[in-house]
């Protein structure tokens, strides 16, 4: 589909090791414009060191990371959200005690106005924000952006860091087992906001989890890994659910 | 019919508000008092209460904004103390104006250090303020000997004696303004400001915040800071109404403080906080010691009562706000995405 383009995003030869450990080794792979690449393995693969390694909290100990080409050297993930590339991760991303406009803003709050160096929030602002993130998301009902993120479920949540990375206009979403805590019928939701956002805004994800049928359905490409080593990469038309689970059980690419 | 869906709706926002149980604590204490004493419903108990209530309101203050940030503050009650020594101390040989600005810098330092200590040497902010609790305690008795120490004559007349504590007239002192000021000021800082957002996002969950780009440590810190500078200044204010200061001014006042927080409605969790809950919870327990004396209640059994206040505040604010919210408000209709 998109493989005409330049890479949004490539890895090259990546490999960190944790003292005896070689949590990732020659890792390569890209990620096209417009495309959700499934990254899966079982635990202890590699997949979070990846995703730590592209946010900028672990550097690599050889290979490199480009962006449109070009080579970047991320290293926090303010670094790598300004580069367009967000991150939305289970557990961490929100302050649940506090209102979902000042959540939404959380670090990158609208100022009204500066007396001295006390920065006044514009939380009329904020709250207009907010509902640009339910449009993005396409929460229909009114949900208060005073709302504190403690009273909303899980799926709404996670929709919240979803619609909040689209806001900051990031090109590249990387999901770490977004769904993981999430029931059946908000599991669907996400996937249907992720496959939304790549038909009409053209987000490409990178979507990381230990399942393959969670991501089957999502994802138009496949990369394998098995203790720090990629073991194949394949895509969506080429493989089944059966075949790739094979693979994950053989820690080899199963091919048709 | 209007007017009663005007007045639940008005009760319903009140009862959202964090301060909401120490208001109905303060209230229920009044009544229960001036149904025992109507002379407790009079403007000067209630200025006697406020005046009492002051310096426990002002640590509140400070100690919120910690408690908002996930770390309390034992330290608090050596710094009101060791301010007021040293601003005593300080105008017998400087100028009464910077002795007030080194004994406040002095009272800062403990603030970094606490800070230094909670989030840099990551020790546990109870061991780490206890610490600096005995440490400026000691630093107290090295300085005073354990003598009261006095404003001179014309040093207590002064102008900023008379500011920070001085009668202005109808028998109100400028400590209740300065309690009311300060709460404020540092309510709107904490729920109108990015640094309060940061702070009360910092409490709540700290991985959250650094993931959006905020330091935890280096809010934290700015929260001792705060917390200790405010502490110095209730402690110079003190100086300049008690005139006299001695050794053990400030002794217990830091758990009162965060009872007080407590009783206003902040957390201990962090994230959750309310500075004008926090100066009514000082309120609170000032007015309960005022209403005991009133009634003739043994003057030392004062703490016991707090005791019970402080474990009651809780379970109304854990147990019975809850139950009335939920009473009252209409079920959260928050409803789904679309599928």
């Amino acid at each position: 589909m998109s493989e005409k383009k330049n890479p949004l995003i490539k890895f090259e030869n990546i490999g960190k090791r944790f003292g005896r450990i070689e949590a990732l080794k020659d890792i390569s792979f890209s990620v096209f414009p417009g495309e959700i690449v499934g990254l899966v393995g079982d635990n202890g693969a590699g997949k979070t060191t990846v995703v730590k390694i592209l946010a900028g909290i672990y550097k690599p100990d050889k290979g490199k990371i480009y962006i449109e080409e070009e080579e970047a050297n991320i290293t926090s993930p303010e670094e790598a959200r300004r580069a367009g590339i967000d991150f939305v991760h289970q557990d961490i991303g929100l302050a649940e005690d506090l209102e979902i406009r000042r959540n939404i803003f959380l670090g990158d709050e609208i100022v009204a106005k500066r007396v001295g160096p006390i920065e006044f929030l514009d939380l009329d602002k904020m709250s207009k924000g907010t509902k640009t993130v339910y449009h993005i998301i396409g929460i229909t009902s009114d949900i208060d952006p005073k709302t504190e993120v403690s009273e909303l479920s899980g799926g709404q949540r996670q929709g919240i860091k979803i619609g909040r990375a689209v806001y900051y206009k990031a090109r590249l979403i990387v999901l770490d087992e977004p769904v993981r805590a999430l029931s059946v019928r908000e599991r669907g939701k996400i996937k249907n906001l992720i496959v939304d956002l790549n038909k009409k805004e053209g987000i490409s994800f990178i979507y990381i989890t230990h399942n393959i049928r969670e991501v089957y359905d999502v994802a138009h490409k496949f990369v394998l890994l098995d203790r720090g080593i990629k073991i194949g990469e394949i895509k969506k038309e080429e493989t089944s659910v059966s075949r790739l689970e094979e693979s994950i059980i053989k820690g080899e690419l199963v091919s048709p | 019919m209007k007017e009663r869906g005007r007045v639940i709706q008005a009760f319903e926002i009140f009862l959202n508000r964090r301060e909401a149980g120490a208001v109905i604590s303060i209230v229920f204490l009044f009544t229960l008092f001036t149904l025992k004493n109507p002379a407790f419903l009079s403007l000067p108990v209630i200025q006697t209460i406020l005046v009492n209530g002051a310096w426990i309101g002002m640590l509140a203050t400070g100690q919120s904004y910690t408690l908002a940030s996930g770390e309390f503050d034992l330290s608090v009650e050596s710094v009101f103390g060791l301010a007021a020594l040293l601003f005593v101390v300080f105008t017998e040989s400087i100028s009464i104006y910077a002795s007030f600005l080194l004994a406040t810098l002095i009272a800062a330092g403990f603030g970094f250090i606490n800070g230094l200590l909670v989030t840099k040497a990551e020790i546990n902010s109870l061991i780490a303020t206890l610490g600096m609790l005995f440490f400026g305690r000691g630093i107290i008795y090295l300085i005073s000997r354990g003598f009261i120490r006095s404003l001179s004559t014309s040093t207590k007349s002064s102008f900023l004696p008379q500011m920070l504590a001085g009668a202005i007239g109808g028998g109100w002192s400028a400590l209740i303004i300065w309690m009311i000021a300060l709460a404020i000021v540092f309510e709107i800082i904490l729920f109108y400001t990015k640094f309060g957002n940061h702070i009360l996002a910092v409490g709540s969950n700290a991985e959250s915040s650094l993931s959006r780009g905020i330091s935890p440590g280096l809010t934290k810190w700015k929260a001792f800071l705060l917390c200790s500078t405010i502490a110095g200044f209730a402690g110079m204010t003190a100086a300049s109404e008690l005139i006299s200061v001695s050794a053990d001014l400030g002794n217990g006042m830091a758990l009162k403080s965060i009872a007080a927080c407590v009783i206003g409605g902040c957390s201990l969790r962090g994230g959750r906080a309310s500075v004008i809950g926090a100066v009514l919870g000082a309120i609170f327990l000032s007015s309960l010691s005022s209403g005991l004396i009133l009634m003739g209640a043994p003057p030392y059994s004062f703490i016991s009562f707090v005791g019970l206040a402080l474990i009651g505040g809780v379970m109304l604010n854990k147990f019975l706000l809850p139950f009335l919210r939920k009473k009252t408000l209409p079920i959260n209709q928050v409803s789904d995405f679309k599928s």
